[in-house]
């Protein structure tokens, strides 16, 4: 550990060298400067698989929440507890505290529990979603092990006002309302969003019991959803911008019983407001950043067959400052890392506790060969607790062997520390865990049999494989349950991703295919009689694949998505599994243009078949739903 | 030339990549023909995870090695339901009590038919009969003692307790309760359904058993959260008073006090099994039967052989193991069970 800080800080200064006397060189641009503050949401995934989503895809799917997204157009399994309530995710063989979302470059993961629930984030509220598989805690620090969601607005300055409205409403009550408006001149881009949403969820579901089923309708599942959002991006002078972005939200749902319970009088309150700055300045060709982030969070849990509700509140606060240049054909970067966590919990040790992490960082992008090698390496030193400082690193390329040939490569050091649930919980807390830590590695061929002006088809094959040691686990400890790093979890598995497009003055086609295999099993135990060992974990599906396909003749669109989960275990030793379920979706689309305007109505159809399924055991998944919705947009 | 081998071997790349050769259907168990075989036999109680739905009852007979995993939907053709919680012999007929379920099966112990069901209940635990009509259930959630008539096998009314009842014994009439959301155990009067007196313990009191004299022992699981220390006691029920008392150290969190036969000899686990005499003054310092890279979850001592049934409930998400020892602490067999085997019953009372 000793010897990798020495190198590490060799080479922090090394670069800071680099960038002393990147400001006297003025021959290099810096690109996508009025993108992103962040640097490493753009370069920082060189041999990486990136997927940013289908624009076409999020206009026709308004109402859709992260999770419905997630598992309509990717591989990450979502895990999710019923229409409206929590979804969580498992990406390549994670588990849900090892997928990140990444919110305009700040990590949105809940310190006090690990994950986020994807229920809770709408589609609508962002200009760009993309997806990056694999882990990159050498970048984004802890937790980004098994893949992230990328959030990020962009700004625009073209003197221009735009108001876009939608209402829709479909099946079980359910209720979407989208406000956004946005105003811009030459130096300030600002854009307001309004997103709420209600369902009542009463939806039936099928029981098996014996050889008999009973059709039940969901009770006490209603849910409602508020979010405000705003961007704001002013620039002071030509090299100097300021950005702020805030986020508000309210969210109140009732949690429905399970398949085996009579009823339920369970309801959860999440409320979260979340602001996120930065200062970008240019010092000649040098850019400096300074990003400020904080995140007030609240959870309220109250099951009235209990008197006492249970809650918890917590302030993150998030501070950074970022320096990146250029000389030739690098581009080196680095950053300081700063993070405060304060968080009230009376089931913790003490009714507040609160959490330092420090982390220094820094990348070189080299780009070689007539730009036909893209090559990253970043290192990261983090430090939280005296003793465990994880040092983590990634080494990663792109080479374009041929114009229809890419070749991709990529190991990363990733981790996670524990949460504050797993070291501050009062019974079974454990302070002394170890970060979960492992390696990753993935390798990828991009193979583009036809690259025409009008018609293009691109296969994407990806292999990876990760192990993860220090696996924390809860178990139970004579009457209460604890945490403790025990798991050795090796996934590995592969994916592909093919898409065909065909555009004409006519029509526009696209066909998209992704299959994905992933093998996730535990390799140690220190219990007798462990089945689990070397079997797959538990909730994640060895074979999964989405195809969707959309075709578009002049105004009117059509847009299917079938995605295919597998069998999962719902125990360790195999001894019991949830059944596969295939499903299709359909939306069709009219737009009526005149001028700046434009409407189009969208009408749809979820779970076509109206396939009875269960993605956690004993939640009923939604049959067969419509709906539809208006959509209005001004330009 | 070169270009066309290439695109050839990407082909049959992608096509590779879109299935692997490792099939995902799960092999279903076969299971075995049903042969209940006499009255040697036990039945292990498995909570099964809260909420899945998964709870069950095996029952496996060491004479003949007969093994029904889950002999209740064997027989009855559905789930027993939600956390499966303990099982009671009544008037000749199993009473069992599922928790989450909030309800208690009443089944046939020649065949292992359900009769009918008890509901109404919120989050029921133990039952206990009180007279020949009458049945006492203790509950996590409502505060009270559900009062069950055992004849028309409904609830007929509620005794007012404060808290989560857990055990019970009965003793002359007299009804012992404990109470794991406080620190004492109640003492409640079987004739008028009214709570007599109450006796301080220590935090959580949660299992209790009566010897040759007796006397009552309570193990109090105590509660670290609370910074509250577990404690084994020893209650004269006469004059409701506490005539021995034995710390245990910070941490520890002792679980389901069991004692034999002859009513000489304590049983519980504490991570690891221990025992002592009813007459001894301190608490074991040497385990019985060690419990290392074991989740010893449950135990019971067979009435008519003083063996020692030890459940493991291993990591809680898959099935667990029984291992049976004798009075000597010598492992005589081992059996699979369900998911968290919680309890053993024994046909033979």
């Amino acid at each position: 550990m000793k010897n990798y800080k020495g190198k590490f800080f060799l080479f922090f200064l090394l670069i800071s060298q680099n960038l002393l006397w990147a400001q006297q060189d003025s021959i290099y641009l810096l690109k996508g400067v009025e993108i992103s503050a962040d640097y490493r949401a753009l370069y920082n995934h060189e041999g990486l698989k990136v997927e940013s989503t289908d624009s076409v895809f999020l206009q026709n799917n308004l109402n859709l929440n992260m999770g419905e997204l997630l598992s309509r157009l990717s591989p990450v399994f979502i895990k999710s507890y019923g229409g409206g309530s929590l979804a969580s995710s498992s990406f390549r063989g994670g588990s849900a505290n090892h997928t990140a979302v990444i919110w305009n470059g700040v990590n949105l993961q809940s310190p006090v529990n690990g994950m986020i629930d994807l229920s809770l984030i709408p589609t609508s509220l962002f200009q760009q979603i993309s997806l990056q598989y694999g882990g990159n805690s050498a970048s984004w620090g802890s937790g980004v092990i098994g893949g992230s969601l990328l959030l990020e607005s962009k700004p625009v300055f073209n003197h221009k006002t735009k108001i876009k409205m939608y209402v829709g409403a479909g099946s079980f009550s359910q209720r979407n309302l989208l406000l956004a408006a946005g105003v811009s001149n030459r130096r300030i881009s600002h854009e307001m969003r309004f997103y709420g949403s209600s369902a009542l969820n009463n939806y039936t579901y099928q029981r098996l019991e014996g050889d008999s089923i009973f059709t039940e309708k969901l009770s006490h599942a209603a849910a409602k959803q508020n979010n405000y959002m705003q961007d704001t991006y002013f620039k002071i002078r030509q090299n100097q911008m300021l950005e702020a972005h805030l986020w508000v939200q309210k969210n109140n749902r009732l949690i429905p019983p399970t398949l085996y319970e009579y009823n339920s009088t369970a309801l959860q309150n999440d409320q979260s407001t979340r602001l996120n700055a930065a200062y970008s300045i240019y010092f000649g060709h040098v850019k400096a950043v300074l990003k400020s982030a904080y995140f007030n969070d609240k959870l309220i849990y109250q099951d009235n067959d209990f008197a006492k509700p249970s809650q918890y509140a917590a302030q993150t606060s998030v501070n950074e400052f970022l320096m990146s240049g250029n000389i030739n054909n690098m581009i080196l970067s680095g950053g300081i890392h700063h993070t405060y966590i304060l968080s009230k919990n009376e089931a913790f040790v003490s009714s507040q506790v609160f959490q330092n992490r420090m982390a220094i960082f820094s990348s070189g992008h080299y780009t070689a060969l007539n730009n036909k090698l893209q090559a990253l390496i970043s290192l990261r030193q983090e430090w939280m607790i005296k003793g465990k400082m994880p040092f983590t690193y990634s080494v990663g390329g792109n080479y374009l062997f041929t114009k229809w040939l890419d070749l991709k490569a990529n190991i990363s050091k990733v981790f996670r520390f524990p949460t504050l649930n797993d070291m501050y919980w009062k019974e079974g807390g454990n302070k002394n865990l170890l970060p979960e830590s492992g390696y990753a590695y993935e390798g990828g061929i991009v193979f583009k049999p036809i690259t025409k002006v009008n018609q293009r088809l691109t296969i994407e094959m990806t292999a990876f494989s990760k192990i993860i040691n220090n696996w924390i686990i809860w178990l139970p400890q004579g009457s209460f349950w604890s945490p403790q790093n025990l798991y050795k979890v090796w996934s590995r598995g592969t994916e592909s991703n093919s898409t065909y497009t065909y555009t004409s003055k006519q029509m526009s086609l696209l066909l998209n295919f992704k299959t994905s295999y992933v093998l996730s099993e535990n390799m140690q135990s220190q219990l007798i009689n462990d089945e689990s060992v070397n079997k797959q974990l538990i909730y994640i599906p060895l074979y999964s694949g989405q195809f969707n396909w959309r075709v578009g003749i002049k105004k009117f669109g059509l847009l299917f998505t079938h995605s295919y989960t597998g069998y999962r275990y719902t125990s360790s030793d195999h001894s019991t599994y949830l059944n596969p379920y295939f499903l299709h979706h359909a939306n069709a689309t009219y737009t009526f243009s005149l001028n700046k305007i434009s409407l189009d109505l969208q009408l749809y159809v979820q779970n076509i078949l109206n396939t009875s399924y269960q993605a956690i055991s004993s939640r009923p998944m939604p049959g067969r739903s419509i709906g539809g919705g208006i959509v209005f947009n001004f330009n | 030339m070169k270009n066309n081998i290439v695109t050839a071997v990407l082909w049959s790349l992608f096509i590779l990549s879109l299935g692997a050769c490792k099939s995902d259907k799960p092999k279903d168990e076969i299971k075995p023909a049903l042969n209940m075989s006499g009255k040697h036999g036990f039945y292990i109680i498995n909570e099964g995870n809260f909420q899945f739905g998964n709870a069950s009852i095996s029952y496996y007979n060491p004479e003949d090695k007969t093994f029904i995993e889950d002999i209740y939907k064997t027989i009855n053709k559905t789930g027993i339901g939600d956390v499966c919680q303990s099982m009671t012999n009544i008037n000749g007929w199993y009473y069992v009590v599922v928790n989450n379920s909030k309800k208690i099966e009443i089944i046939n112990p020649e065949n292992f038919e359900r009769k009918q069901s008890i509901t109404g209940l919120l989050s029921p635990r133990y039952i206990v009969a009180v007279s020949n009509a009458k049945a006492y259930v203790s509950d996590f959630k409502s505060n009270c003692l559900h009062i069950i008539n055992t004849i028309s096998n409904s609830k007929q009314g509620e005794i007012v307790l404060p808290g989560w009842t857990e055990e019970m014994i009965v003793q002359y009439g007299k009804v012992y309760v404990t109470n794991m959301t406080y620190d004492k155990l109640y003492v409640v009067n079987a004739a008028n359904d009214a709570v007599e007196d109450s006796l301080v313990l220590a935090q959580s009191p949660g299992s209790l058993v009566q010897d040759k004299e007796g006397k009552i022992w309570v193990l109090c699981q105590g509660d670290n959260t609370m910074g509250k220390n577990a404690a084994l006691f020893c209650i004269n029920p006469f004059n409701l008073s506490i005539e021995k008392r034995m710390d245990f150290a910070a941490n520890q969190s002792p679980i389901h006090l069991r004692i034999n036969s002859q009513a000489d000899t304590l049983y519980f686990i504490n991570k690891h099994v221990y025992r002592m005499s009813v007459s001894d003054n301190s608490l074991p310092t040497q385990e019985f039967i060690n419990g290392n890279n074991h989740n010893f979850y449950g135990l019971n001592i067979e009435p008519k052989t003083d063996n020692i049934y030890v459940a493991d409930a291993i990591d809680y998400i898959q099935k667990g193991t029984i291992y049976a020892y004798n009075r000597q602490g010598q492992n005589m067999f081992e059996v699979k069970s369900g998911l968290i085997p919680s309890k053993v019953f024994f046909e033979r009372q």
